[in-house]
Formats: C-alpha cells, structure tokens, sequence
C-alpha cells in the first residue's frame, strides 16, 4: 500500500529523512517510532504529497509520488500533529467543508455516521474552540477519515492530550483498525502506544533502523532469557550452573538467576534438573521480558 | 466554477460572518462612508449660486473618492483573516492535505474577500443614489450617474478591491499576527487610490479619461501582485517558509 525507496528530504544543508525504504503492506497498522525531530512529520508529509522528496520515489496506494499527487490525496487522510480545526466554526461544519472538497457523495450521512461514532452528535452545532483537547482530536480524527481514506496517516495521535483522552483516542484508532483494508501509519514517540496498536513498527531516526513486529524487535536485541528465583542461591550453586556448556550468559541479582539461553524451551528443564539436584529449591522459573522501551533507546543510541 | 472552489469561498464566509473585526469592517465601515458621501453632497448642494464652480466640482469629486475607497478597505479584513485566520488554527496542513489544488486554494481565497468588497461597495452605492434622490436635485443625481462615476463604480472598483485582496495576502503570509498585518496592510493598499484624491481636489470634475486611465494602471499593478501572490500559495511554499 505504501511502497518508499531511497526516499529522501532535505531542508537546505538539515537532512530531515534519508533513504527510507519502505514497505507497509495493505490493512497493516504500521508504527512509525522515534524521538522528536527524527523525521516523522516529514515523511508524513512527503507520503501525503504534501511537500516534495528531494529525492528518492515513493508509491501510494498504487500512485507514484509525484507524478499522481492529486490521486494520492484523494485516496489518504491525514491527522496533522495539531488538529487544526475552524475554532469559530461548528464540529458539523468543520467536517462538512472537508467532505465537500473531497467530494464525498451522501456528505450529510458521512458526516453525521462519524460525528455519532465519535459521540459529538449531541454537540455539533458547538464552535469547536470551545471544545477540550481531546474533543478537539476526536473531531480531527473525524475529519481524516470522512471520505473513508484508504491510507490514513496519524501523526501522534494521542501526544498532549491527558491520559484519558489519550485512551479513548487510542481505543477508537483500534477499533479503526479492525476495518480490514485500512491501512494506517502511525506516527508516535510513545513506545506502549506502538506496540499495543502496531502490527510492525519502523524505528526511525532520520534513517530508518530497524522495522520489524514488536516482539521481532524485542527479540532480537537481546536473544532470550530465563528468570529462576531460588529460596538462595550459595555461589557454589551460581559456579556450577556457570559450567553447564550452553549457558551463554548468566548473572546473579539476589537470590535470583538471569540466564541468556539459545533454545530456552529445551534448556530450561536441564538447568532446573540441575539446580534440584544441588539441593536448590527453585520458587519460580519466568521468562524475562523486555520493554519496547529498552530496545528503543538502544537502537536510537546504536543509530547514531 | 468547481465544486472545491465553491466550498473553499463557503467556508470563508461562514467564518468571516463570525468574526467581529470582518463584521466591523463589511458593516458599519460603509454605513459611515455612505454618511460622508451624503454630507458632501449635501455641501454641494448647500453652496450659494454665486460660488465658483470649481468649489462644487471638488466636493462631488470627493463624494466619489468615498466609493473607490469602499472596494478598497472592505476586502482587507477578509483578506488578512483568510490568511492568519489559517495560520493562528494551524489549519492550513489539513486544508492542504485535501486535493483542493493550489490555483483553488488560491482563487478561493482572493475570489471570497473580493466579492463581498464588490458587491457590498455596489449596494451602498445604490443606497447612496436612494439617499440622494431624496435630499438633492435631480441634476446633482444625474452628475452621480454620469459616465466617469459609473466607470469608476463599475470597472475601478473589482480593480482596486482585487489589489487590496492580493497585496493583503501577500502581507499576511509574511506575519503571524491578525492586527499588525490589518494595519500593515492598510498602509499599503492606501497609494493605489491617492491619484484619483489628487486629480479630484483640482478644480473640474474627474473624467471618463482619467477613471480609464487610473483603471489601467491598477490593472497593471494588480496583475503582477496577482502573479506574485499566486507564486506563494503553494503546497512547499506554505508548508515550509511561511511563519
Ligand atoms: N520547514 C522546515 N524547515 C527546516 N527544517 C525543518 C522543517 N521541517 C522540519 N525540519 C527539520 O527536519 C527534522 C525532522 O523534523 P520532523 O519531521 O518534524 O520530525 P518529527 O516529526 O519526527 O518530530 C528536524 O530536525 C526539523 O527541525
Ligand atoms: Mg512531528
């Protein structure tokens, strides 16, 4: 659905994004993560033929960047990093205006189907300046999806607002993407954000670093490991699980064993074998898990 | 004229009726020139018989000088909201990610300030005529309806109301706030129409040649701040450059 490669966008001698490729196959909710200034909003921009690539070529729901800009506008929605709405101007007809300039036949059942969906029916003869951070990006959201965009683009949904709205913005956005041929990229610098929404999320830091599924990206970084919480641990117990040949890596927090392991699912039972019959009395065997977070910040500080 | 282009001026509208600086300026502005208007006639027609007519030609003159100045003033606070009305909502970025085009975006805007400006300045012309009809002799009327006063109603007036729409768009690209770029806007708009002040103040009335001649000129000017204007509403442009 979104094909970029070599993509490329400078702002005289700033290089903002450099050599992005990409692939986001159709009805993926891709994860587009990195800190502030990493080039989100660029890219953003230059997929949604709003600012041109200073090089390199991207394909958009089947139009090629550049040549088709008119098409490609037609077919994506974008939520701006601020909603940008008509403060004077009621939620009704806010979202009318943009179903007019897209066109959208049937416009009053579009806009009144998403103003329900969104629960502002009650309220959409309201100037919309009047209305909370969160209403505000609800009616954004609205707004970007009135003409049932086949690519929509979210450009940090849910950053300033408070975490309630947060949630119920995030929750809407998982609902959208239930709709099976809806493919949406999202823009964050919220880690639990990406990886509870995203099918695969690109790390970006004015290259691309990585891309992968959350749990790939986990993963990867730091092979796998076993927890085994002891009543104690005597170093002697520590040295000897030391000496078993595939333990890759361990070390000794309290009474507790963390172990890198190539094949956990069959070497766990060896270790624990083991530790029983040094007289060790094993409470819990876990395996141990890795924020996105941690894998974020490492990879950010690996790009640079 | 297309569907995006119709939606675009619609929406400036809606706005603009919301806006009390708009309001001011599309209201009570010409209410207070049409009082002006009239007082000058007025004059004009209080004047002794034995009054030079030059004294006459200047005051009707003048009454003239407060319809060419309508189509100049009444388009500026659309035209400067238009614009950093935009930019203060940060509206722009959504508005640009629609397929509305940039000539769209562009005549959209110009097209919703000129109009009004035009089309009121013409209403209170004819409530100017209704109100001297009434107050004045028929010859005094007839002056008002003469050639250069039609010239001046019907072709100077859309020429300076266009000029005042794109150098007021021009400016405001240029600056964040609202009133510095009204003001700013203002003071630039104002020379394009001191020639016809001038050549009123001598001692004959304005004729269909120097209406013509003035109407050429804006015309000129109007077609490189069109040009000019045009060339900064694009995508790129606004996206990257404006402040
Ligand atoms: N219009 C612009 N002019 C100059 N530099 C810009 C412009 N827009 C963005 N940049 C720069 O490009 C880089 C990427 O910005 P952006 O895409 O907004 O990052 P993000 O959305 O990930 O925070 C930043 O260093 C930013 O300062
Ligand atoms: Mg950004």
């Amino acid at each position: 659905m979104i094909i970029t490669e070599g993509l490329t966008r400078k702002f005289k001698d700033l290089v903002a994004v450099e050599g992005l490729d990409l692939e986001v196959e159709e009805g993926e909710v891709f994860g587009f993560l990195g800190p502030n200034g990493a080039g989100k909003t660029t890219t953003v921009r230059m997929l949604a033929a709003l600012i041109a690539p200073t090089s390199g070529r991207a394909v958009v729901a089947g139009y090629q960047l550049g040549k088709e800009n008119q098409k490609i506008r037609e077919v994506v929605g974008v939520l701006t990093e601020s909603p940008g709405l008509y403060g004077r101007l009621s939620a009704y007809q806010n979202l009318e205006f943009f179903a007019r300039l897209y066109g959208v036949r049937a416009r009053a059942g579009q806009v009144e189907k998403y103003l329900r969906m969104l629960d502002l029916w009650d309220r959409r003869d309201e100037p919309v300046g009047r209305f909370s951070k969160g209403l505000q990006q609800k009616v954004a959201l609205a707004r970007a999806l009135i003409h049932e965009p086949r690519v929509l683009f979210l450009d940090e949904p849910t950053a300033g607002l408070d975490p309630e709205a947060a949630k119920l913005v995030r929750d809407f956005i998982e609902e959208l993407a239930k709709e099976e041929r809806r493919t949406i990229f999202l823009c964050t610098h919220n880690l639990s954000e990406a990886e509870r929404l995203c099918d695969r999320i690109g790390l970006i830091k004015q290259r691309l670093i990585k891309v992968g599924t959350p749990e790939e990206l986990k993963g990867e970084l730091y092979g796998r490991r076993t927890v085994i919480q002891l009543k104690s641990l005597p170093p002697a117990v520590e040295a000897e699980i030391g000496r078993l040949p595939f333990v890759e890596g361990l070390q000794a927090d309290g009474n507790k064993l963390i172990l890198t392991l190539a094949q956990p699912e069959s070497q766990n039972p060896l270790i624990v074998r083991r530790l029983v019959e040094l007289g060790g009395e094993v409470q819990w065997v876990q395996k141990m898990e890795h924020t996105l977070e941690e894998v974020y910040l490492d990879l950010v500080k690996e790009g640079e | 004229m297309n569907y995006r282009l119709r939606a675009l001026m619609k929406k400036e509208w809606q706005e603009a009726f919301k806006n009390k600086m708009v309001l001011f300026g599309i209201t009570l502005l010409p209410l207070i020139f049409l009082g002006f208007a009239a007082f000058m006639l007025l004059q004009a027609k209080g004047l002794p018989p034995e009054a030079p007519p030059e004294t006459k030609f200047i005051l009707i003159n003048q009454t003239m000088f407060y319809f060419i100045l309508l189509p100049l003033i009444i388009p500026l606070s659309i035209a400067v909201y238009a614009v950093t009305g935009e930019k203060e909502q940060k509206s722009l970025e959504p508005l640009l990610a629609t397929p509305l085009t940039d000539l769209e975006l562009f005549a959209g805007k110009v097209l919703a300030a000129a109009i009004p400006g035009v089309v009121i300045s013409w209403l209170f012309f004819g409530l100017f005529l209704g109100v001297a009809s009434l107050l004045v002799t028929p010859d005094l009327v007839l002056t008002v309806l003469a050639p250069p006063w039609l010239l001046a109603i019907f072709l100077l007036s859309p020429l300076v109301a266009i000029f005042t729409v794109t150098v007021s768009m021009l400016i405001s690209s240029r600056m964040s706030d609202t009133r510095a770029a009204y003001q700013l806007s203002s003071f630039a708009v104002l020379p394009v129409v001191i020639p016809i002040f001038i050549f009123g103040l001598k001692e004959a009335l304005l004729s269909l040649g120097l209406i013509a001649l003035e109407a050429g000129i804006v015309a000129l000017v109007d077609l490189g701040t069109v040009i000019l204007a045009a060339k900064l509403f694009q995508r790129e442009q606004i996206l990257v450059r404006w402040k």
